[in-house]
C-alpha cells in the first residue's frame, strides 16, 4: 500500500509538523533542565499543566503523529504480544506499547501520569498498564457521564471542581512547584483566546466555495489539544485566521468546481490523510470535522477549576447521542452540508457507538446521505484502500 | 445505439452488448489475467457472439473493481449506479436488492425515481460473499452448482456459528467428521450467509419489491434461506452475474 499524507489548502498547515517536533524536542530539554513531564491520556486539563509550566504530552496525539510517520505498528505488536487483542482499541494499544520501550520515542520518559474517564472510560484501564510499567504516580480525574441534554448539571461540575482542586494539590506535592492565581488565570485567558480564534477560523469555513477543508482542520487543530493556554497557539491561530480570511476574500476554494460539502465526523486515518482528498476527485469537499470539537470550548475564567470541569463535562462524546445529534445538525445547517462520511474506529465503542443514531437522525430531518466508513486511525495493517475508494465513490453517487 | 457495458470484478469479467437498451449478447471470463488483457478478451468475445465489428460500437463504461483497467472506456461508472440501474432494467417495481459478488456483499434501496437512498456493505470480511461459499463447497467436495439442489433436500439444517470464514471451514469438517449430512450442513451454510445479508438489509430497511443479483443469486439455497428470512420472495434474473454490466451498458448510452 503507497500511503500518502494529505494534499492541503492552507499553507500554515505546513507548519504544524515543525511544531510538533518542536514541542517534543521541548520537552526533552525541558526534562533535562528538571522540569517534569506528564503523559495525559483521554482529554485532560491540558490548560492546567501548562499553568504549572510542566511538559504535558498528550498520548493519544503522540500515537496520531506516529501513525503518520508508519512507526506505531511496531508498539501496537508489543502490546499484543502481551496479550492485547487486536480488537481492542489500537490508542490503547499504542500506549501500553510505549511504556514497555520509553527510551526509543521521541517524547521523553514521563514522571507523572494524568488520565482522565472521558472521551471513554477504557482508556483509563490501559494507562494502569502504562504506570505499573513505569513506576510513576498517577492521578485518574473521573469524569462523570453526562446524562443531560445540555452541558450537564451542577453535581457534576461540583463533583469534578472537587478532584481538580485534588489533582492540584497532588501536582505541588509531585513536582514541587506551587500553582500561582495569576499563572492559573493567564493559561485560562490564552486558553479562551485560541478557542475564540479556532471559533473564528470556523466561522470563515462556511464559506462557500471553502477555504480550509477537513485536510487542513485534522493538522492545524493540534495546538488546540497539545497547547491550550500557551501563547504559541494564540500567535498561530491569529495567523491561520488572518490566512483563511484572505481566502474567503480573494473567492479561493479547495478545489476548482464544488458539487458536495461533505461533513466528516471522527478523527482520521492518519497513516493515510490523503484518503480526505478522495472527495475531491468527485467535486467534493470535506469543509469540517467534529475533530476539533473533542477539545473547542470555553472555561469560565472567574472560575477556572470549575469552568475545565465544565468543559470536560459537556464535551460532546461523554454524554447522551442527543448532544452529538445536535452538533451534527448545527454543521449540516450552518456549513450546507450535502452528505456526511462517519470514520468509524475499529475497537471504539464511544464513537461507533451512537452513529446510526446520528445518520437516521440526520437523514430523517434533512435528507441527507451518511456513509459509516469502517477503519483504523493508526493501525495500517488492516487497510484496504480499494474498497474506502470504492465506498466513497458509491457514497458520492447517493447525491449525485 | 450499439452500447457495452464491462463489469471486471474480482473473480470474474463480465460484458454486455446493448442494442437500444436491449441485450443483445453477454459473457463472462475469470478475471485471472491482468484486468487490461481481460477487458480486452471480455469484450471481443461478447462481441463475437453477434458477429459486432468494434468499429460499430457507439459507446463503451466500465465498472467493477477493475474498471480503471479498462483503458478503451469513455466513461467509469461506480459499481453501486450501476448495480441500481441494472436491478431496475429487469425489475422495473424493485426498491431494494442485494448483489452477492465474490468479495463483497451489497444492499441498496431505492427510491421511486431509481436513485439509490442508502445502501449497505460487507466488504470486510469473506463471510457472506461468493468465495466463502466457494470454499465450502471445496471442503465438502460439492460442485458450486450443486449446492443449491443438495441443500433443498436437509432435514434440519445445523448451525454454522463462526463469523469468520476460516473458522467455519473447520466448523464444517467438524462436521463431516461427526457424519452431519452434506445436505444439513450445506442448508447451513446457507443460513449463515442469509444470516449476513439480513444484516446488510436491517440496516437500509426493506421497501418494495426484492432483487437479487450477482453469483451467488445462481445458487438457489441461499436465495430461499433470504426468503425465508425476510418472509418475503426475491427476483432472480435469468443471468444475475450480469446485472452491472447492464447497468453499465445503459449509463454507456448517456452522456456523462
Amino acid at each position: 500500500m503507497n500511503f500518502q499524507t494529505s494534499k492541503k489548502t492552507v499553507n500554515l498547515s505546513k507548519e504544524i509538523w515543525p511544531m510538533v517536533k518542536q514541542y517534543y524536542a521541548w520537552c526533552k530539554e525541558a526534562k533535562q533542565a528538571g522540569k517534569k513531564v506528564v503523559w495525559t491520556v483521554g482529554l485532560g486539563p491540558n490548560e492546567l499543566l501548562h499553568a504549572f509550566g510542566l511538559a504535558p504530552i498528550f498520548l493519544e496525539q503522540y500515537s496520531i503523529v506516529m501513525a503518520g510517520r508508519h512507526q506505531v505498528t511496531r508498539y501496537l505488536e508489543m502490546a499484543e504480544n502481551l496479550g492485547f487483542s487486536r480488537d481492542s482499541c489500537s490508542y490503547h494499544r499504542a500506549l501500553i506499547g510505549y511504556a514497555l520501550e520509553p527510551d526509543g520515542l521521541m517524547i521523553p520518559k514521563p514522571d507523572l501520569v494524568l488520565t482522565t474517564a472521558t472521551p471513554c472510560d477504557s482508556s483509563s484501564k490501559s494507562f494502569i498498564n502504562v504506570v505499573n510499567r513505569l513506576g510513576i504516580p498517577y492521578y485518574y480525574l473521573d469524569i462523570p457521564f453526562n446524562c443531560t441534554e445540555g452541558a450537564g448539571d451542577t453535581h457534576q461540575f461540583d463533583y469534578v471542581e472537587e478532584q481538580l482542586k485534588e489533582l492540584v494539590s497532588f501536582l505541588e506535592k509531585e513536582t514541587g512547584v506551587s500553582l500561582t492565581r495569576e499563572s492559573l488565570e493567564e493559561a485560562v485567558r490564552l486558553a479562551n483566546r485560541a478557542n475564540e480564534l479556532w471559533a473564528k477560523i470556523n466561522d470563515l469555513r462556511k464559506a462557500v466555495p471553502c477555504p480550509m477543508t477537513v485536510a487542513d482542520e485534522m493538522g492545524l487543530a493540534y495546538p488546540l489539544f497539545q497547547l491550550p493556554g500557551t501563547e504559541q497557539a494564540v500567535q498561530f491561530y491569529e495567523r491561520v485566521l488572518a490566512e483563511v480570511g484572505e481566502r474567503v476574500r480573494k473567492g479561493e476554494g479547495a478545489i476548482a468546481n464544488e458539487r458536495y460539502r461533505i461533513l466528516w465526523l471522527g478523527p482520521a486515518a492518519w497513516y493515510h490523510l490523503r484518503l480526505l482528498n478522495y472527495v475531491e476527485d468527485y467535486g467534493g469537499v470535506l469543509v469540517k470535522s467534529d475533530f476539533d470539537y473533542l477539545t473547542h470550548g470555553w472555561i469560565d475564567p472567574g472560575n477556572p477549576l470549575r469552568g475545565m470541569g465544565e468543559k470536560m463535562i459537556s464535551g460532546f462524546l461523554n454524554g447522551v447521542v442527543g448532544n452529538r445529534i445536535q452538533l451534527a445538525r448545527r454543521f449540516v445547517q450552518e456549513y450546507r452540508i450535502n452528505g456526511v462520511i462517519a470514520f468509524s474506529h475499529f475497537g471504539c465503542r464511544q464513537y461507533g457507538g451512537g452513529q446510526r443514531a446520528v445518520k437516521d437522525a440526520l437523514f430523517e430531518e434533512f435528507g441527507i446521505p451518511t456513509l459509516i466508513l469502517e477503519g483504523d486511525n493508526i493501525d495500517e495493517r488492516n487497510y484496504a484502500d480499494d474498497q474506502v475508494r470504492s465506498r466513497i465513490e458509491d457514497f458520492i453517487s447517493l447525491m449525485m | 445505439m450499439i452500447t457495452v457495458g464491462i463489469d471486471i470484478g474480482a473473480l470474474n469479467a463480465k460484458a454486455v452488448v446493448m442494442k437500444d437498451g436491449t441485450i443483445i449478447s453477454w459473457s463472462i471470463l475469470t478475471t485471472g489475467d491482468e484486468g487490461a488483457v481481460v477487458a480486452q478478451k471480455v469484450f471481443h468475445a461478447v462481441l463475437e457472439n453477434v458477429q459486432i465489428p468494434p468499429k460499430d460500437v457507439d459507446r463503451i463504461a466500465s465498472t467493477g473493481y477493475g474498471k480503471e483497467a479498462v483503458l478503451f472506456a469513455q466513461r467509469q461508472v461506480p459499481d453501486m449506479a450501476c448495480q441500481a440501474k441494472g436491478s431496475r432494467w429487469f425489475l422495473p417495481s424493485g426498491r431494494t436488492f442485494i448483489d452477492i459478488g465474490a468479495e463483497t456483499s451489497r444492499a441498496i434501496r431505492l427510491d421511486g425515481r431509481g436513485r439509490v437512498v442508502d445502501f449497505a456493505v460487507n466488504d470486510k470480511c469473506a463471510s457472506g460473499t461468493g468465495l466463502f461459499l466457494e470454499t465450502m463447497a471445496k471442503a465438502l467436495e460439492v460442485p458450486l452448482a450443486d449446492m443449491g439442489r443438495l441443500a433443498s433436500l436437509s432435514k434440519g439444517p445445523v448451525a454454522i456459528s463462526s463469523m469468520c470464514a476460516v473458522f467455519a471451514e473447520s466448523e464444517v469438517v467438524s462436521h463431516i467428521h461427526q457424519k452431519i449430512s452434506k445436505s444439513d450442513i450445506l442448508a447451513g451454510i446457507h443460513q449463515s450467509v442469509a444470516q449476513r445479508v439480513l444484516g446488510l438489509l436491517d440496516k437500509i430497511g426493506i421497501e418494495g419489491d426484492v432483487g437479487i443479483s450477482g453469483g451467488v443469486a445462481r445458487n438457489t439455497g441461499v436465495v430461499k434461506a433470504i426468503e425465508e428470512r425476510i418472509g418475503l420472495s426475491i427476483f432472480v434474473p435469468e443471468e444475475p452475474q450480469i446485472v452491472e454490466a447492464v447497468g453499465c451498458a445503459l449509463f454507456a448510452a448517456e452522456v456523462a
